[in-house]
């Protein structure tokens, strides 16, 4: 057997090709086999080669399928990197060459896949955009159904501004010049023959009714007076009135503070109607001495009760619905203006022992101030 | 000796007819007739009343700030405030401001110079929701000030009676005194209240 060492230089076994370690993100990926979580995007990769002839001079190939197009240039380095990995099956390939340029023929490999993160995924797109047009198109409809709720309200206040300045110009003007008018025929008055005397008198108090009555539509009307507390103290001037043109005593009984409750306009105008029927029932019909008007806050009702020391009535009359009289008609008014409340009227009267009429109306009609 | 009346009243008829009505009465004299405010501050202080009708609205200068420039340099002058509405609110300012009565406009002659023949007697009317009001008034504490005007227990006595609906007549009955007293006790309760709310003003200027 003849040894050419030239030869036996050539053919030199080839180095085997052997990764060492791979690092994921920094991490060590035991086993090798397969990268675990799968969502590294940088790797380093140690190899080395196990050769017989000077190690220094081993030089080293590699690619990755799926990124590299072909295998990498030549090179001593012990070290791949990849940074940036996309999702995706890849095999990491490796071969070794030694100081005489002998490749090896095995590669030594290592395959691994990396899972997409969850916004790489399809499913995420389709339900970002979803949920994009989603959140848009609630947000238009927030904003158009929110710029429609601020146009009516703001169409409702300019109505209601609009109504109130006509009603308080109207009382203003209207009101001082009917006022005038009663007095200029309170002066002719003084200086006309007694036959038309009592009739110019009859006139000026038809222009003071016709004052009052405007006053009252007025007040009902003004956002000014819409404070529970103005609602009571109006409430509590007619019964002064009634009172004091029937000659009667008035007792009043109010809490110290009331609740700081908005009553709206229209609920306010019914109920000062229904009340200043009572008022008007027990002034005029009732014969009485005494009027008390009581007014509280309870349960969230309001509640106002108007008792008469008057003769009172035969009870049975009340429920009946044919009522000739105008004393029936003013009942009938009233239960149908508490009822438009919502709420209830309660009557309860003896003969000779006087009238109790109890008015409760729920409070969650009326708005809530704001503190 | 006849009263003497003078009118602060935008209202042309209204004010010519009130004019009529004073000059033509007797026990009434009329002093001057002013369409505005700015007229009633010139010629009121030359001329001093015993009693002024004032109305609450006038045009540019109200009533109430007229009352609150007038009443410092006629102190003997009775104020008495027109209003037209039920407009508790500004009647108290009114009365904060120096006034010592209010009527509605509305009411036939006689009731007006009724209400003035009172005035000038001593008394003042106060209705229940005024005397309601003076009442929710006095129980705040007044900011920055230790010997601020209290009521005395008689006359919290009479106001508790008032906004209770007794009339100042069935209150002295009451009380077992006279109608007499029972007003001088309303006048004073007037006058505190215009005093407190000078006071107020001052705190309020002085940022207290």
């Amino acid at each position: 057997m003849v040894i050419d060492p030239k030869q036996a230089r050539t053919s030199e076994v080839a180095p085997l090709a052997v990764i060492e370690e791979v690092l994921a993100d920094g991490r060590p990926v035991v086993p090798l086999s397969r990268l675990a979580p799968g969502r590294a995007r940088d790797l380093q990769i140690r190899y080395t080669a196990n050769s017989f002839l000077d190690p220094r001079r081993t030089r080293f190939q590699y690619r990755l399928v799926h990124h590299d197009a072909d295998w990498r240039e030549e090179t001593l380095d012990r070290l791949a990197v990849y940074t940036n990995l996309r999702p995706g099956d890849y095999r990491f390939e490796l071969r070794a060459a030694n100081a005489h340029g002998v490749w090896s023929e095995a590669t030594a490999v290592f395959a691994f896949s990396l899972a997409p993160q969850v916004w790489q995924t399809w499913p995420f797109w389709v339900g970002s955009a979803v949920g994009a047009s989603l959140l848009m198109w609630f947000l238009h409809h927030r904003r158009i159904a929110f710029l429609r709720r601020l146009e009516r309200l703001e169409r409702a206040q300019a109505v209601e501004t609009e109504r109130t300045r006509i009603a308080q110009d109207l009382h203003d003007d209207l009101g001082a010049n009917l006022t005038g008018l009663a007095l200029k025929l309170d002066l002719a008055q003084r200086q006309a023959p007694e036959s038309v005397s009592g009739q110019i008198k009859s006139l000026a108090g038809h222009a003071r009714g016709m004052v009052d009555a405007m006053r009252e539509t007025v007040w009902t009307l003004n956002p000014r007076h819409d404070t529970l507390e103005s609602f009571a103290g109006f409430i509590a001037k007619q019964a002064e009135q009634s009172a004091n043109s029937a000659g009667l005593r008035l007792r009043l009984k109010l809490p110290e503070r009331l609740p700081n409750i908005t009553i709206p306009g229209s609920i306010r105008h019914h109920l000062f109607l229904a009340i200043k029927e009572a008022l008007s029932n027990a002034a005029k019909h009732a014969n009485a001495t005494e009027i008390h008007l009581d007014l509280w806050a309870e349960d969230d009702r309001l509640c106002l009760t108007v008792v008469d020391d008057g003769r009172g009535f035969v009870a049975p009359l009340l429920n009946s619905r044919v009522q000739p009289s105008s004393f029936g008609n003013g009942l009938a008014n009233m239960r149908q203006r508490v009822a438009a409340l919502g709420g209830e009227l309660e009557i309860t009267s003896t003969p000779r022992q006087g009238t109790k009429i109890n008015v409760r109306v729920p409070m969650k009609l009326f708005r809530q101030e704001t503190p | 000796m006849s009263i003497k009346v003078s009118l602060v009243e935008d209202n042309a008829s209204i004010r010519q007819s009130l004019a009529e009505f004073l000059d033509s009465t007797t026990g009434f004299r009329l002093g001057d007739a002013c369409s505005t405010g700015e007229e009633a501050l010139r010629a009121l202080p030359n001329n001093p009343p015993d009693v002024a009708l004032m109305d609450i609205n006038l045009p540019r200068i109200s009533g109430i700030q007229c009352v609150r420039k007038l009443k410092p340099c006629l102190p003997a002058t009775q104020f008495l405030m027109l209003t037209v509405e039920d407009d508790s609110q500004r009647v108290f300012e009114a009365l904060q401001a120096g006034a010592t009565g209010y009527l509605v406009k509305n009411v036939p002659p006689e009731q007006i110079l009724a209400a003035i023949e009172e005035a000038h007697r001593g008394g003042s009317p106060m209705s229940s929701h005024i005397a309601r009001m003076v009442v929710q008034t006095f129980r705040e504490p007044l900011p920055g000030r230790q010997n601020e005007e209290k009521l005395t227990p008689r006359e919290q006595e009479i106001l508790g009676l008032l906004a209770r609906g007794y009339r100042s007549k069935e209150a002295a009955a009451e009380l077992g005194i006279s109608a007499q007293t029972v007003q001088t006790h309303v006048r004073n309760i007037y006058e505190k209240l215009h005093v407190r709310s000078r006071a107020e003003a001052v705190a309020k200027f002085l940022g207290a």
